[in-house]
């Protein structure tokens, strides 16, 4: 029962979650871009660590 | 798409808008990573003590402050709390700020964090524990009111870190920060509940909430904060997102529903119910193809980077994931039951730990650790030492994984033999001479990591990252990497209002994750636990005495759980070397549980009335000079000077040790038969009550008279080797009764010279021990060797050349015998006289040995010390003794 439990809860989880990504273009949007967001803050901040130890 | 780029990078620079200098506190970087390597070289000494004692267990024989099991938990404790909790402070104080854009809560309350952490919780849990405050639970070791300021720790790091995602809205969080809001609020959580719920609940109880803490402070703790490293530092340090974040963040929670429901894999085949060990297993199998997925998306977003990344800590990162990849499919397997019932309790297990939390953990906290000292302008960077390092760590780690699972399989196949269990010590002890070698690399590149950031210019880490780091992104990732093609084919916008409530729903949820797996796996097992020990506790069980719950203190404190378990498995191989397996109720007073997760010593479970007294008092004061091949530590603190002299501690530590399994021992068999028939659907009970013998230890002495036919002898080398290994240490090397231990005990080990001896009589003792003194019964030992060890006891007797008695000293012997002797000895001498059986130790059949003139002298003399056998001088003049002498030794049958 239990053991029920955690393998199908987890494949229902899993499967809600790929079939969001699979139908949903603003879900697939949304779920890449923090990546960008912090790709661009972590240069943003490497940017400004070496011209401020230049200075 | 470049207006959408130039948006995101508007919005990046608005969220880091403080420059780099007031952004981030570097100091409590500093401080925190100082600290960080201060209490690491403290846990890898405390370490390396450890394994140098498994090899010279006296190195430390008057010092109870650096004995094994204190040492033990100050090893764990440090690398847990000490090293790692310090080196993801660090981390934290780089990476939050940045993620967050703001900096953390208060740069007054980084400086008070830091100073709990460090002169409240790590440096007080390693005094204490040492001096022997500690709590007997495994990754939770530092006592109780440490715990509290542990909490107040993470309660104090929640508020210093958490606020600025809050702040900045949850909305396009990164994984990093998930992994860091995860790691926060769940080891908030999980942290009272494995380090306090098992103090309040009793035995297999304890044990599941025990188990759900082991794998908690792993997966709630140590694994969120590295991972969260681990994505920090690769995008960071390549030039280019992560591959996948919508994968990162299926790992993300995967692992959060998974890991809290691993907890129970570590007491497979024990007697929680069996729904949350199958439970447990099946989140173990899932669990490793969740890691499958996130170690593939790390692995895809360092394509490009080559195999040995230049920027070194990218490639601290880089070893990480494989370590992670390796432990985590290692974990996955060792959870079944095929595996678990043959590894589990051996060093597999141990390099498996080693593999989590020296590999996987500590190459992703010294990676972000590298990573934010770059980015410390006024640190220093020494760029060669930290390549030693890297390369000093893989190599001792690397031998230290291989050569413990290795040990583990050996220990594993002579268990499941059946082997003495000292072959299993010895086997292990090459292996385990490898594993302190291994800390020779091991600590050279801890060391090289120390030099690598206190030593070379100041300016080197800038350099490092933008030419090292830079010059990777322009020559080693390829332009189509760069580019962002990802994004580029999704179309990355900022409409996605659509599930904007998921992160509500998805705080939610985490929260009930934690809730189910404590609710699963220990709250329901307690339930089910509760029921099994009311139905089936025996009528009027008895309590722990004052002395044995003093004992049971002192066996806590001194970690002996940690190398001997208390908990006969459901499977063969214990039934068979062991007994019957534990059954709930017989740990219903234990608080917390002792079962322990390691075998070095055999289990103890059934410890009681298994060894006499004497005995067990020399092996804890002086273990090897009772057992030559014993690597257990001597405990003299708890003595006056002498085995002889038991302090207090001593006698309650005795008391401890022989009121194990003594519960069920008065039950058994009426209890059991009882409890049997309520039990008729518990198929994992039955296999307890089932089991042929309740006590199946192979040194218990049994009734003698009853034992197997050996059959053919090994060598008499073999059996030689026998006798110094397992005898000589009471008998001597030349049989004479005057081995080490033999002043120590009482009553002495017999002068097997001054005896002729039938070879049905010596096997008759060997299968059977003498009960009431400290010969045991050696049914571990195979039959051939048995039986060698018979020839070499027959050599031994130096009576061949024995004169003739004259017919006038038989019958005036006879006439004393009768008189005096056949109460105990018996008319025929077969020690079967009416008393006989009143006496703790029975007396002598001289049909089956024949005692030399001078030997049956001295004992009418002088009686045995420790037996009922008193002295006749008073009573018997020298020639009367002599006739009697003679008399008796006509019984010998050979």
């Amino acid at each position: 029962m239990m053991t029920n439990a955690i393998v199908f809860g987890s494949l229902a989880l899993a499967l809600v979650y790929f079939i969001t990504w699979a139908v949903r273009r603003d879900f697939r949007e949304q779920i890449e871009r923090p990546k960008h967001l912090f790709q661009d803050q972590i240069e943003n901040y490497d940017n400004q660590f070496v011209e401020q130890k230049h200075e | 798409m470049s207006s959408k780029r130039e948006s995101l990078s508007d919005s990046a620079r608005a969220s880091t808008g403080s420059s780099s200098n007031e952004l981030v506190d570097t100091w409590l970087v500093y401080a925190h990573s100082m600290a960080a390597l201060g209490t690491l070289f403290l846990s890898v000494v405390f370490g390396i003590c450890i394994s140098l004692q498994l090899i010279l267990p006296d190195l430390v024989l008057e010092s109870p402050v650096l004995s094994w099991g204190r040492l033990r938990y100050a090893h764990t404790q440090g690398i847990m709390l000490g090293w790692l909790g310090n080196a993801f402070l660090a981390f934290l104080y780089h990476a939050v700020p940045i993620l967050t854009g703001k900096p953390v809560s208060s740069r007054l309350l980084g400086r008070c964090l830091f100073g709990l952490w460090n002169f409240i919780v790590v440096l007080p849990g390693f005094v204490l524990v040492l001096a022997g405050f500690s709590q007997p639970i495994e990754w939770a070791e530092f006592p109780l009111v440490i715990d509290v300021f542990v909490i107040l720790g993470f309660l104090l790091a929640a508020y210093q870190f958490l606020p600025g995602f809050f702040q900045r809205g949850l909305d396009d969080l990164y994984v990093s920060s998930w992994y860091i809001i995860g790691g926060l609020v769940f080891t908030l959580l999980a942290y009272p509940m494995g380090n306090m719920i098992p103090e309040i609940v009793p035995g297999a109880e304890s044990a599941a909430f025990g188990g759900l803490w082991i794998h908690d402070a792993v997966g709630l703790f140590v694994t969120p904060l590295a991972l969260a490293i681990l994505y920090f530092v690769i995008p960071a340090a390549t030039g280019r997102p992560i591959f996948s974040h919508f994968l990162s963040m299926f790992g993300f929670w995967g692992l959060f529903f998974l890991y809290p429901l691993n907890g129970t894999h570590h007491y497979v085949f024990s007697v929680i119910p069996m729904a949350a060990q199958l439970g447990a297993i099946a989140a173990s199998a899932l669990l490793g193809v969740i890691v499958v997925i996130v170690v593939t998306n790390l692995l895809l977003s360092l394509r490009g980077s080559g195999w040995i990344p230049k920027d070194i800590g990218l490639r601290f990162v880089a070893m990480s994931i494989v370590f992670y990849l390796i432990v985590s499919i290692q974990g996955s397997f060792q959870a079944q039951m095929s595996l678990n019932q043959a590894v589990h309790f051996t060093d597999w297990v141990v390099a498996h730990s080693h593999l989590a939390m020296l590999g996987f953990a500590t190459f992703a906290a010294i990676g972000g650790m590298i990573h934010a000292w770059q980015r410390i302008p006024w640190a220093r960077y020494n760029a060669a030492a930290l390549e030693w390092s890297f390369w000093l760590l893989v190599v001792g780690i690397g031998i230290m994984f291989v050569d413990l699972t290795i040990a583990g399989i050996i220990q594993a196949n002579l268990w499941l033999n059946g082997a003495p269990w000292l072959e299993s010590v010895q086997a292990s002890k090459p292996y385990w001479i490898i594993r302190s070698i291994s800390a020779i690399p091991i600590s050279g590149g801890f060391i090289a990591l120390f030099i690598g950031l206190i030593t070379g210019p100041q300016e080197a880490g800038s350099k490092a990252i933008t030419q090292t780091s830079k010059q990777e992104k322009a020559s080693i990732v390829r332009p189509s990497l760069a580019a962002n093609t990802f994004a580029q084919e999704l179309g990355v916008t900022n409409s996605g209002k659509v599930l904007k409530m998921s992160y509500l729903a998805a705080t939610l949820a985490g929260l009930t994750f934690f809730v189910v797996s404590v609710f699963l796996l220990g709250f329901l097992p307690g339930k089910v636990l509760d029921q099994q020990i009311s139905l089936m506790t025996p009528e009027n069980v008895l309590r722990p005495s004052a002395s044995e719950a003093r004992g049971r203190a002192i066996y806590a404190r001194e970690g002996c759980a940690y190398c001997h378990t208390q908990q006969i498995r459901y499977t063969d191989a214990d039934i068979n070397r062991f007994g019957a397996p534990t059954l709930a109720w017989e740990g219903q007073f234990d608080f917390p549980h002792l079962w322990g997760t390691r075998r070095i010593g055999p289990d103890l479970a059934r410890a009681g009335s298994t060894r006499t007294a004497d005995w067990q008092l020399l092996h804890l004061y002086s273990p090897r000079t009772v057992s030559a091949l014993s690597i257990m530590p001597a405990y003299p603190s708890l003595f006056d000077g002498g085995a002889d002299k038991p302090k207090q501690e001593a006698y309650d530590l005795l008391a401890f040790i022989e009121s194990l399994g003594r519960a069920r021992e008065i039950a058994w068999p009426d209890g059991d038969i009882k409890a049997r028939a309520l039990a008729v659907d518990d198929r994992w009970a039955l296999m307890s009550f089932d089991a042929p013998l309740l006590n199946a230890h192979p040194n218990k002495t049994r009734v003698r008279g009853d034992f197997p036919d050996f059959g053919e002898a090994a060598s008499m080398e073999v059996g030689q080797q026998l006798w110094i290994d397992y005898c000589a240490s009471c008998h001597g090397e030349n049989g004479q009764g005057d081995g080490p231990a033999a002043r120590w005990l009482e009553p002495r080990p017999a002068n097997l010279t001054q005896f002729e001896y039938r070879s049905d009589n010596v096997a008759d003792v060997l299968w059977n021990g003498v009960d009431g003194t400290a010969m045991p019964a050696w049914r571990d030992q195979s039959p051939e060797n048995l039986a060698a060890l018979i020839n070499v006891v027959q050599r031994f007797s130096l009576d061949a050349a024995e004169t003739e008695p004259a017919n006038n000293e038989l019958v005036l012997g006879e006439q004393i015998y009768l008189e005096n002797c056949i109460q105990c000895h018996g008319v025929t001498g077969d020690g079967n006289g009416f008393a006989a059986s009143e006496l703790a130790i029975a007396p002598t059949a001289f049909t089956g040995q024949r005692p030399s003139i001078a030997e049956s002298m001295r004992v009418l003399q002088n009686g045995i010390d420790g037996s009922s056998m008193a002295p006749w001088i008073d009573r018997l003049s020298a020639d009367e003794m002599m006739a009697v002498t003679h008399y008796l030794r006509e019984f010998f049958d050979e």
